[in-house]
C-alpha cells in the first residue's frame, strides 16, 4: 500500500487538526518530540504529513504531490485550483470582510474606492463580480489595517476572527464578504486511485467535528 | 541588458534528442492504433480566430487562458488551445455530406496561459479522434476501447479511465425544485467538485429527504459497475435512470474487449465544458496530477458549424505521457546508428557509395567528417556508442574497427569486394 499523504497548513489549524486525526486514532507520534524532522509517518494507516505555509498547500494538492491537504477556505479562494473540496472541519472560523475608518461607508461603492488586501483574487471577485464595481486593488503583504490609517487604501479586505485589531486600530467591519473555516481538499487523480481511503477518513472525521 | 535569446518564455520548452525520438516513436504507436480502426488525419491551423475556441456553444476555453494576436485587417486571432471545435468545423464544412460515420484523428500543439510559478506547461502535444455522425452506446465503446487501445500501445499498464454521464446530474437536478438560479449554482459547485457548498446549499433548500441524501453522497458514487446498480437503484427520474442503462451497457461492450479493468464509473463528474451531453470520460495514471485522457460526447457542437452531427472523441495529453515514460524508463524500440565511415582521400568514392548502399539496406550510418585521423573518428565513435568504423583507405581496402561486444578493440583489414551488406538489423 502507498502512503496517502497530507499538506496541513502550518500553525494552530495544523495543531487543531492533529488533534482530530487523534480522536479517529491516526497519531502521530514522532510529532511530539521536538526535532526538526519535516515529514511525520504513521505506519499503521500508511500515512505521510507534512507541515508547509497555509498559501502553498492547495500548489502541493493540485500536483499530486500530496493527496489530501487542510487549508483555510480563504486560502482556497485566493489560490482557486484544480481541486476536490470534500468537508468543512468547521475548525479556525472568520469572516472575509471588507473594513475600514467610519467615513469610508459613504464611499463604500464609489468606482474609485482603494482597497488594499493579501487576498487580491478574493477582493476582485467580490467588488468586480458580486458588486459589479471597479476599485483599484493594492496587494500587501502583512500588517494591512496600516493601509487606510496611512492613507494608502480607503479599505481593507483582511479576514477577521474579533475584530479586535481592527478596533485597536480605529477600523470597523464596512461589509461581509464570506465566512471562512478550515476544509478537507484531495487531489483529483487521488480521487480515484484512493477514493476508499480518502472517503474512509471523510466519514470518520464528519462523526468527530 | 537583458538577454532573453538564451533561454525560452515561461511554460514552453526544447525537445532534445532522446525525448524527441520518444515522441515519434508514440506518434507512430498511437496513429497505427488509430489507423488500425479506421480513422483518418486531418490536420487544423495553429492559430484561427478567437472565437472557434472562445465562443460558448463551441470551445468553451476561457479568453484568459488563450494567446491572442491581433490580424492586419483587426480581427481577432489565437493560437489552437482546444483541438476539438476545428475537427467540428471541418466535419461540417468539408464533409457535411458524406456518408456517417466519419472517423477523423489529430496530432499537435495546442497552447494555453496557465498563471505563472504553478509548473505547467503552456504548450501541449496532443493526439485524439472524433467519431462524427453516429449516437450510440457502440460508438461510445468504440471511441473508450481506442483509448485504452491506445494508453497500452505506449506500454502504460496502470492508468484507469474513470466514466461519467452528464445527463445523470442533470436529471437530479431536474428532479428537484429549485430556481433555475439556484440549479446553476449547484451545478457549478458538482463541476468544480466543491462538494462543502454543495451540502450547504442543500440543507438552506429543503429538499426531500431521498433527494439530499443523493447530493450527499456524490462524492461517493464512484467505483465499479456495482456503483450504476446502486444508483439504478436510488433514482427515480426517467433522464438519470436512462443514462445509467447508457452507461451499464457500454460496460458490456468494453468486457467483450476485455477492457473492463482498466475501467471505473464516477457518476458525479459533470464538466465545466457545455459541449458535452452524453458520457465523459477522464483518464488517470500514477505519477501525473492531472488527467492524461480526456473525452466524452459532444452532440451540439459540429451543429454550430451549420450541419447537425452528434460526435464522441477524445484527446491524449501526449507530451505527459512522454515525460512519463522517460520518467519511468519504459523501454521503446528505438534505432541505433551502427557505423562511422570515414575515408582517405583516395578511398572517398568508394566510402560515400558504400555508405549510400548500406543505407538503402535500412542502417544509419554516419560519415565521418573530422579528416583522415582514424584515432579521432574511432574516439567520436565510441562517444556515440556506434559499433563499427569504416576506414577506407583507398578505393578497394578498408580498415574496419569493432567498437563494442567481444571483438571490441580490434582492427581488421578487408577488402570494399568482400564487403557484404546485410539486411536490417543483423551485424
Amino acid at each position: 500500500m502507498e502512503y496517502l499523504t497530507f499538506a496541513l497548513a502550518k500553525g494552530r489549524l495544523s495543531e487543531k487538526t492533529l488533534e482530530l486525526f487523534e480522536k479517529i486514532g491516526i497519531c502521530f507520534d514522532d510529532m511530539k518530540e521536538k526535532s526538526r524532522k519535516l515529514i511525520f509517518t504513521n505506519e499503521e494507516y500508511k500515512i505521510k504529513i507534512f507541515l508547509s505555509k497555509s498559501s502553498d498547500v492547495p500548489t502541493y494538492v493540485e500536483s499530486g504531490t500530496a493527496d489530501i491537504g487542510i487549508v483555510g477556505k480563504d486560502t482556497i479562494l485566493e489560490e482557486n485550483r484544480n481541486l476536490y473540496e470534500l468537508l468543512d472541519l468547521k475548525l479556525g472560523k472568520c469572516k472575509m470582510i471588507v473594513a475600514g475608518k467610519e467615513e469610508a461607508l459613504k464611499i463604500l461603492d464609489n468606482n474609485d474606492l482603494r482597497v488594499a488586501t493579501k487576498y487580491p483574487n478574493i477582493a476582485k471577485d467580490y467588488f468586480f463580480k458580486q458588486k459589479h464595481q471597479t476599485v483599484e486593488i493594492i496587494k500587501l503583504n502583512g500588517s494591512v489595517e496600516l493601509a487606510p490609517i496611512v492613507g494608502l487604501s480607503d479599505v481593507i479586505v483582511d479576514i477577521v476572527e474579533t475584530g479586535n485589531t481592527l478596533i485597536a486600530n480605529g477600523l470597523m467591519p464596512l461589509a461581509d464578504i464570506c465566512p471562512l473555516s478550515a476544509r478537507v481538499v484531495a487531489n483529483r487523480v487521488s480521487m480515484k486511485t484512493e477514493h476508499k481511503r480518502i472517503m474512509d477518513i471523510i466519514d470518520k472525521l464528519r462523526e468527530v467535528i | 541588458m537583458r538577454n532573453n535569446s538564451l533561454h525560452t518564455p515561461v511554460g514552453v520548452r526544447d525537445l532534445l534528442p532522446k525525448e524527441s525520438e520518444i515522441k515519434s516513436f508514440v506518434t507512430k504507436k498511437i496513429e497505427n492504433v488509430f489507423k488500425s480502426y479506421g480513422f483518418e488525419t486531418v490536420e487544423s491551423p495553429e492559430f484561427e480566430f478567437l472565437e472557434v475556441f472562445s465562443d460558448e456553444n463551441k470551445g468553451s476555453t476561457d479568453p484568459k487562458q488563450m494567446y491572442k494576436f491581433i490580424e492586419r485587417d483587426g480581427s481577432t486571432l489565437a493560437l489552437r488551445s482546444d483541438m476539438t471545435p476545428p475537427i467540428a468545423r471541418i466535419a461540417a464544412t468539408v464533409y457535411g455530406d458524406t456518408e456517417d460515420p466519419i472517423r477523423l484523428s489529430y496530432f499537435g500543439n495546442t497552447c494555453r496561459y496557465y498563471e505563472e510559478y504553478q509548473g505547467r506547461a503552456r504548450q501541449e502535444y496532443q493526439a485524439g479522434i472524433e467519431l462524427i455522425g453516429v449516437n450510440s452506446v457502440e460508438a461510445d465503446a468504440e471511441v473508450l476501447v481506442i483509448a485504452v487501445n491506445s494508453l497500452l500501445e505506449t506500454g502504460l499498464t496502470d492508468f484507469n479511465i474513470t466514466i461519467g454521464q452528464v445527463e445523470f446530474f442533470k436529471g437530479i437536478l431536474e428532479e428537484t425544485n429549485l430556481s433555475q438560479d439556484d440549479k446553476r449554482t449547484l451545478y457549478e459547485c458538482v463541476a468544480q467538485r466543491d462538494y462543502v457548498s454543495v451540502e450547504k446549499i442543500i440543507e438552506e433548500k429543503n429538499l426531500p429527504e431521498d433527494i439530499k441524501e443523493i447530493f450527499i453522497n456524490l462524492p461517493k458514487m464512484y467505483g465499479d459497475f456495482e456503483i450504476l446498480e446502486y444508483a439504478q437503484k436510488i433514482t427515480k427520474n426517467e433522464v438519470s435512470k436512462k443514462s445509467i442503462q447508457n452507461l451499464m451497457e457500454l460496460y458490456k461492450i468494453i468486457e467483450y474487449y476485455g477492457y473492463e479493468k482498466y475501467i471505473t464509473f464516477d457518476l458525479s463528474m459533470v464538466s465545466n465544458l457545455n459541449y458535452y451531453t452524453g458520457i465523459i470520460f477522464r483518464g488517470y495514471t500514477e505519477g501525473i496530477g492531472y488527467h492524461i485522457v480526456s473525452g466524452g460526447r459532444y452532440d451540439n457542437l459540429v451543429g454550430q458549424y451549420g450541419k447537425n452531427k452528434e460526435a464522441v472523441g477524445f484527446s491524449l495529453k501526449l507530451s505527459d505521457i512522454i515525460s512519463l515514460i522517460i520518467k519511468k524508463d519504459i523501454e521503446i524500440e528505438t534505432k541505433k546508428i551502427t557505423a562511422l565511415i570515414c575515408y582517405k582521400k583516395e578511398g572517398m568514392k568508394s566510402a560515400l557509395l558504400a555508405s549510400k548502399k548500406f543505407r538503402e539496406t535500412g542502417l544509419y550510418i554516419e560519415n565521418g567528417l573530422l579528416g583522415d585521423d582514424l584515432n579521432k573518428n574511432i574516439e567520436y565513435a565510441k562517444s556515440k556508442n556506434m559499433s563499427h568504423v569504416l576506414y577506407f583507405l583507398d578505393d578497394e581496402n578498408i580498415k574496419m574497427a569493432m567498437l563494442t561486444g567481444e571483438a571490441a578493440g580490434t582492427i581488421l583489414y578487408i577488402k570494399n569486394s568482400d564487403l557484404t551488406v546485410n539486411s536490417e538489423g543483423d551485424d
